[in-house]
């Protein structure tokens, strides 16, 4: 099979008169990739159109060389975790995931041991016998990602996964995503937030009002980001002292002081955040909290539509 | 596999005791209606008596509870955004959609069959079985159920809000189009199933229950008419629907408005 697993070809998807998703043209091989856009950016739509929800205005989208819509044959290749927090609420969780393992295809027995199977890479071994009406957010997501799983697909499309998972929970489905990937998986994955991206891949698709804005790694956003000044906001006893400090720094720009603390302007934020420790221990120097407001998605946009 | 799977599980799900509670507490009703009429008509005889109260009653239930119930083989998944569990399994959809709608005709068909019994045991007692009228009506309710069955899913993949429709259609429409001048009665089914009843006819009634048991009309088509009519209804309906679905998009309301 081709490593290039699922291709959009100038693809677009109207809704009436607005517009979903606007000529993107990419694809996705193996490994985690994700869906970088902010709210109504066009990622649900995308994912819609390559499980075959909807189809493309114009353009094309092909899974393993397959148009997906209402195709069966796509889907024995692929799992989709929606980013809807709709269940039938009167089953338990496994007789969820029992449910759509018979749909999938699988006899009673093989649906059986391979809803097990599944409820126990998620970890929901324990509570699976509860009435899914009854889960935290956490549990839905799991059990929501255990449906994806059951006919051991080749593309897993996750939608939002991470909504609503405490950070240890976070942590566990994002090694979970790392283990998928590492045994030939193709796992595209969509969220708005961007640390929470930078902690599953550096392969990202970025999307922005319907428009693949960039796509590839993560890096070379960041190395674009850098070319502007990086603002950070230091809150301290000491501004002046650490200021002092600070504009001796070839990279720092500008030092500016302020009611709380300070901010400064630095070109390659990555140098800095690197000698701000040194300094910080080497000087004695206290800080209470320090923080970028450029370290977001929305930054991010505005540098690259050079707003 | 899956599809035997899809048919029974969707069964199960529309004979859930908490909907057949509901629809036993309807019969039941029936059955008190039932008692009524026969005390203030004790010089009917039964056959007209179970006639008056087979048309009046269960094929008028025939109809109400097929537009609910079609209208749940796909509505309710979509209302309850559930649907895209169904649409991204290896299942094609024109499959997916007649395992579901079979389902539904089968509870139909079992609510309004256990609703005849109810009201021949109303007229007959214990004797209820041996009524045979009510032979004839089973024919009536699983060619019936089948019919309104592929014209109500069909009518919920067309329009928004379709159970409003099919309800009126059930009981408006099929109602007085059936009793209208003409040939106007080839476009209710509950004219068909009449034909395909052979019921006996009812003489002196009140003009309410003569209307709503459709006896304002003399008109009768031949069952030998009834029976193609009905069964290409269904079969259009059926692959009109199947055609239908698989080029149905499926679009969260809150992205389509």
């Amino acid at each position: 099979m081709s490593d290039l697993r699922i291709q959009l070809t100038e693809a677009s998807r109207w809704y009436g008169q607005v517009i979903g998703l606007n000529d993107v043209t990419c694809t996705v091989g193996p490994g985690v990739t994700a869906l970088l856009g902010m709210n109504g950016a066009g990622k649900s739509t995308m994912m819609r159109l390559i499980t075959g929800q909807l189809r493309p205005t114009t353009g094309d989208v092909r899974v393993y060389g397959h148009a997906p819509f209402a195709n069966p044959e796509v889907f024995r290749h692929l799992g989709y975790c929606p980013e809807i927090d709709n269940f039938y609420e009167h089953m338990t969780g496994r007789r969820f995931v029992y449910h759509l393992a018979r749909l999938n295809g699988f006899d009673h027995a093989k649906a059986r041991l391979r809803a097990d199977e599944v409820i126990e890479a998620v970890g929901m071994s324990d509570r699976c016998d509860r009435k899914i009406a009854g889960y935290s957010k956490g549990m839905r997501q799991r059990i929501k990602l255990a449906q994806a799983m059951l006919n051991d697909p080749d593309i897993i499309l996750l939608d939002e996964p991470l909504n609503g998972l405490d950070p240890v929970a976070r942590r566990e489905y994002i090694d979970l995503l790392h283990r998928l990937a590492e045994s030939g998986k193709t796992i595209l994955v969509s969220s708005h937030i961007l640390h929470e991206v930078e902690q599953m891949t550096r392969s990202i698709l970025l999307l922005h009002r319907g428009r693949l804005l960039a796509s590839g790694d993560l890096k070379v956003i960041r190395e674009l980001l850098d070319k502007y000044p990086h603002r950070v906001r230091i809150q301290t006893d000491q501004p002046r002292e650490i200021a002092q400090e600070l504009v001796a720094l070839p990279y720092v720009l500008s030092v500016q002081v302020t009611r709380d603390g300070l901010e400064l302007q630095t070109r390659e934020p990555s140098r800095f955040y690197d000698a701000l420790p040194v300094l910080v221990l080497e000087k004695g120097l206290h800080i209470r909290e320090f923080h970028s407001p450029d370290n977001n998605l929305e930054s991010i946009f505005r540098y690259l539509v050079n707003e | 596999m899956s599809s035997s799977y899809l048919y029974l599980s969707t069964l199960r799900d529309f004979l859930r005791l908490k909907r057949v509670l509901t629809w036993l507490a309807v019969s039941l009703g029936l059955v008190l209606m039932g008692v009524l009429i026969k005390r203030v008509s004790v010089d009917r005889p039964v056959d007209e008596l179970y006639s008056l109260l087979s048309s009046t009653l269960v094929f008028r239930l025939l109809p109400l509870v097929s537009a609910i119930f079609s209208t749940q083989v796909l509505s309710a998944e979509i209302e309850q955004k559930t649907i895209v569990y169904l649409l991204t399994r290896p299942i094609p959809r024109p499959q997916l959609l007649l395992m579901r709608s079979l389902a539904s005709m089968t509870a139909v068909a079992i609510i309004s069959l256990v609703a005849a019994v109810f009201v021949s045991a109303s007229v007959h007692g214990a004797g209820a079985l041996s009524n045979p009228y009510l032979y004839r009506d089973v024919k009536a309710i699983l060619i019936g159920a089948a019919a309104y069955g592929a014209l109500f899913v069909f009518i919920s993949l067309l329009v928004n809000r379709a159970m409003i429709v099919c309800i009126l259609i059930a009981f408006v429409w099929e109602t007085a189009v059936a009793q209208l001048p003409g040939s106007m009665y080839y476009l209710s089914i509950n004219s068909y199933l009449t034909s395909i009843a052979e019921r006996p006819s009812v003489t002196q009634t009140g003009p309410g229950l003569q209307f709503l048991s459709g006896g304002l009309s003399e008109n009768l088509m031949p069952t030998s008419v009834a029976w193609p009519a009905m069964f290409i209804l269904v079969i259009c309906m059926s692959f009109g629907s199947m055609a239908w679905f698989t080029r149905f998009e499926y679009l969260p309301r809150e992205d389509a408005e």
